[in-house]
């Protein structure tokens, strides 16, 4: 029933921006571009924050094919990939409440995974799933919806807000052992900003996110059983089998999250937005509802914040930065099965966190735009990325890690003539590998798990790369309220680092894009 | 809007649930554990052996720790992660010419605290005797399961007689979380195991007509044919038209009685089709001799079931050999610890692979001693392809039909 709200207040924010959008302009790329740079408070999790800085009233309409391809990738990756995503999203004032809101609608088709038999969205952090070393397709639906909503300032003083977002995503390997898996999130972020003085402004929010993943492992030839490797993180597994009567059964992923997060705005000659957040995420795994065994649970502390700067007016400078530590513990759990009549249920006699993940990230960026129309003419920016995982098994111990830092350089240009706008965008980066290492004292070091797996994705994570990229967006006028654009971007990775290239030499991203700016 | 207030008050409620059950979780931490071997069951005539090896495999993490005893049978492993583990003590001693094989299990022990000691009291038997050698039971390609059978090698010193030999299955028929809580009329389930099906080889006159001398075993087939005949499964089974017994039940074109193999006698429980087909997932095996004949109007069964099974002492039982799917299913034994302390497994169904003892030693006259530690974990080895009379084993003198 809540589905069937959301997607229809979904319809809604999408179908009512069209009919006001008579009234209004056409945006042009670098526009609906420059538009969410300048509304500062749409990138943090604080929705009523779009009172201070919101967005220019847009829609905007696309169908997407963006496809991958290459060794260069993780294992559970496909060594291609394909999406068809089509997209709406827009802007608009709805009485004096400012709304945005966005629909997507994604057909991915992995080929060539391996090591990932049940999980539609793999996570280092996730390590209680189940593998295998088959080589196999995944076809994976998707539904995702956004809303956010913002009144406007309230008795001059407070303007609140709220962020919805519900996904649903359904799919399926398609070899042996298979498994059909659905999967759904639903994220509610209140919040308020209070206005301390007509510059200075105080925002809070709280988030509660709810996820539920069912996966149900099942072998098309029901007389072949399927060994496959139950995963405990960093190379250490139990082996378990896919078919016959006592096979692997239902797994459960239950996760709920819950979190908050303070921001402060000033807003005068210049612009600068800082937010800190900290969230806490239980994420129970169980296999078969109607006898319950755990396989495991992860327990992430995130915490982390970020900056905005903007200044200047026709030619504007963005500073951005941000950093954030997940720190993920892995509880494992000893469990007896109690065969009392009547009872026959799996009982937790201990539970112990036999693994931490924990990611740092942070990142830097500067922006500058030299200003028109509402866009801008062109554009320059650099960043750096620098991230590190670090996790371990604790008894026997095993530890993985993997330190970067990416540095990139990028551009835009806008071209105009009477018949169209043109955006051309290039952008180059290079990865350093700072370092990493899999040490393994598991039980079986000739695993699959471990060589195949574990230390063909080290390789990847620690490799130096280069990566460069085109994209070119053209806009279309097709009357004064409707422009239609194409867009197509490419993205070449190129791994630089001897010992790894041969294995995973490179991988190539591309898309095209038709649209309609309304 | 009432509604939507209550569900986020139990979504609220279920998350803070979830969280508190995760609040205190520590660390894991090495632990020790104490262990005390006894042998007072063992008749005090019986020397014992000066030290018992002592096992603990942790089969969900792949752990296994050896340690060796001291000379009063006390051992502290300081290195154990904790876990749930099977522990296994055995010991060997040589007296009067026999060798007595010391053995004792702890299955499924939860140690999850440093400190512990547990006691583990191991029995003895002496070598020899009847054994399961080689068990044939997950099928061959095209899933074909007519070519069962199981090899009974006489590991001893002495000629032993497949007369009244009985062999059957335990329940429940495969390994997995289905227990069952047996009543019994002496209230001791524990001394029993419980069978499903029971076969008997016949027994007659003085129960002398199968001698079966050391080094010698007999075959019981499903179907004593040739399964690689070409209206059967040609060049992916076996030929087991030389089998000494079946478990046959009646005639069909293609499934014929083999008149020179003696056909089994179904003593207890019900067999569809032609012939006996056990589980190709695993069944628990045993061979026991009945004191007396078995009554097949009388059963117990478990706690609310109508499973009915044949009871059976467990001091009736020759040897026992539990077979599971994979790995992850030792956990889950069916087979008293006593007469199996492990389990083993092929891995897979209709792969043609069986399992089959080790060899223990060959004699010099060519004689092959098998392991025989009442733990097929350890015992047993997994072949590719089934083989009749693995490792030269001696065909009995009254067959007279097997090539």
């Amino acid at each position: 029933m809540m589905k069937k709200y959301i997607i229809a207040s979904i319809i809604a924010l999408v179908c009512i921006p069209a009919a006001r959008a008579q009234v209004k302009e056409v945006a042009h790329p670098s526009q609906l571009e420059f538009n969410k740079v300048g509304a500062l408070w749409f990138h943090t999790d604080n929705a009523a924050g779009m009172a201070v800085t919101p967005l220019a009233d847009y829609n905007q309409l696309s169908l997407s094919y963006n496809m991958e391809e290459g060794k260069y990738k993780l294992q559970h990756q496909g060594d291609s990939q394909g999406e068809l995503v089509v997209n709406t999203n827009g802007a608009l004032t709805l009485g004096k409440t400012r709304l945005w809101g966005d629909f997507t609608y994604t057909n991915t088709t992995l080929k060539n995974t391996k090591f990932n038999t049940t999980l539609l969205d793999p996570t280092y952090d996730m390590p209680y799933y189940v593998a295998d070393p088959n080589t196999s397709w995944w076809k994976i639906q998707t539904y995702d919806m956004s809303v956010k909503a913002a009144t406007p300032f309230l008795w001059d003083r407070i303007a609140l807000g709220a962020t919805v977002n519900y996904y649903s995503k359904a799919g399926a390997k398609q070899i042996d052992p298979r498994t059909s898996s659905y999967k759904y999130g639903i994220t509610v972020i209140p919040s308020l900003v209070v206005k301390l003085t007509n510059n200075h402004m105080l925002g809070l929010s709280g988030t509660y996110s709810n996820v539920f993943e069912r996966t149900v492992p099942v072998n098309s030839n029901s007389q072949q059983d399927q060994s496959v490797y139950l995963m405990k993180g960093l190379g250490n597994w139990s082996t378990r089998v896919v078919g016959s009567i006592s096979g692997l059964k239902t797994f459960y992923y239950k996760q709920n999250l819950v979190g908050g997060a303070l921001q402060y705005g000033y807003h005068g000659n210049f612009h600068i937005l800082a937010e800190g957040k900290y969230n806490y995420r239980v994420t129970d795994v169980i296999q078969t509802p109607s006898k319950p065994e755990r396989m495991g649970t992860t327990v992430r502390n995130s915490y982390g914040g970020n900056v905005q700067a903007l200044f200047g007016d026709e030619y504007t400078s963005k500073i951005y930065a941000d950093a954030y530590v997940n720190h993920t513990d892995g509880i494992e759990y000893v469990q007896e099965l109690d065969d009392t009549y009547e009872v026959q249920q799996w009982v937790t006699i201990a539970k112990f966190i036999r693994s931490r993940y924990e990611f740092t990230a942070a990142s830097l960026g500067y922006d500058f735009f030299a200003g028109k129309d509402n866009g801008y003419d062109w554009k320059i920016g650099v960043k750096g990325i620098y991230s590190n995982r670090e996790d371990e098994y604790i008894l026997p111990h095993s530890a993985f890690s993997a330190e970067n830092l990416y540095g990139e350089l990028n551009g835009a240009k806008t071209f105009t003539n009477q018949t169209c706008v043109i955006l051309l965008k290039a952008n180059l980066g290079y990865n350093y590998n700072l370092g990493g290492e899999f040490l393994y004292n598991g039980a079986d070091a000739n695993s699959q798990v471990v060589k195949l797996m574990y230390e063909r994705d080290l390789a990847v994570m620690t490799a130096n790369y280069l990566m460069a990229g085109l994209g070119v967006n053209a806009s279309f006028p097709i009357s004064g309220k409707v422009a239609m654009y194409l867009g197509a971007e490419a993205q070449y990775l190129r791994n630089v680092t001897e010992a790894s290239r041969i294995q995973a030499p490179r991988r190539v991203f591309a898309g095209l894009t038709l649209g309609f700016n309304f | 809007m009432k509604k939507y207030i209550a569900l986020a008050a139990l979504l609220a409620f279920i998350s803070c649930e979830q969280f508190k059950e995760v609040a205190d979780v520590q660390p894991v931490t090495i632990i020790t554990t104490n262990i005390n071997v006894t042998s007072e069951n063992v008749p005090s005539d019986i020397p014992r052996p000066e030290n018992f090896s002592v096992k603990f495999i942790n089969y969900n993490d792949k752990i296994e720790v050896v340690k060796t005893t001291d000379a009063n049978g006390n051992v502290s492993v300081n290195d154990l992660i904790p876990g749930i583990y099977s522990i296994t003590a055995t010991g060997e001693i040589g007296y009067k010419g026999f060798n007595y094989i010391y053995n004792g299990t702890l299955a499924n022990q939860t140690i999850t605290q440093t400190g512990k000691t547990l006691d583990l009291s191991v029995n003895v038997s002496k070598t020899g005797g009847l054994v399961m050698k080689e068990i044939y039971f997950n099928g061959s390609s095209g899933y074909y399961f007519k070519d069962q059978f199981y090899e009974i090698y006489n590991n001893g010193e002495e000629t032993q007689y497949a007369d009244g030999l009985c062999i059957g299955t335990l329940l429940p028929l495969t390994a997995s979380t289905t227990t069952y809580n047996w009543i019994v009329p002496d209230g001791h389930p524990e001394n029993y195991a419980y069978f499903g099906v029971i076969w008997q080889v016949p027994l007659s006159g003085e129960g002398r007509n199968y001698p079966i001398n050391p080094g010698e075993s007999f075959i019981i087939a499903q179907n004593a044919l040739d399964h690689n005949d070409p209206n059967r499964n040609p060049g992916k089974s076996i030929d087991l038209s030389g089998a000494e017994f079946e478990t046959h039940i009646y005639n069909q074109t293609v499934n014929p009685d083999n008149p020179d193999a003696v056909n089994m006698e179904l003593r207890f429980g019900t067999v569809y089709g032609t012939q006996w087909l056990a589980s190709v997932f695993g069944c628990a095996y045993c061979i026991f001799y009945p004191d007396g004949e078995i009554d097949q109007n009388t059963w117990v069964q478990p706690q609310g079931s109508s499973t009915q099974a044949k009871e059976i002492p467990l001091d009736w039982i020759v040897d026992g050999v539990e077979l599971v799917n994979n790995e992850s299913k030792i956990t889950q034994k069916r087979m008293p610890v006593a007469i199996d302390a492990g389990a083993t497994y092929t891995g897979a169904t209709y792969n043609g692979k069986s399992v089959s003892r080790k060899i223990k030693e060959t004699k010099e006259d060519g004689r092959v001693l098998y392991w025989d530690t009442n733990n097929s974990s350890e015992d047993f080895q997994v072949n590719a392809a089934a083989l009749v009379r693995r490792n030269g084993a001696n065909i009995p003198s009254w067959n007279y039909w097997a090539n």
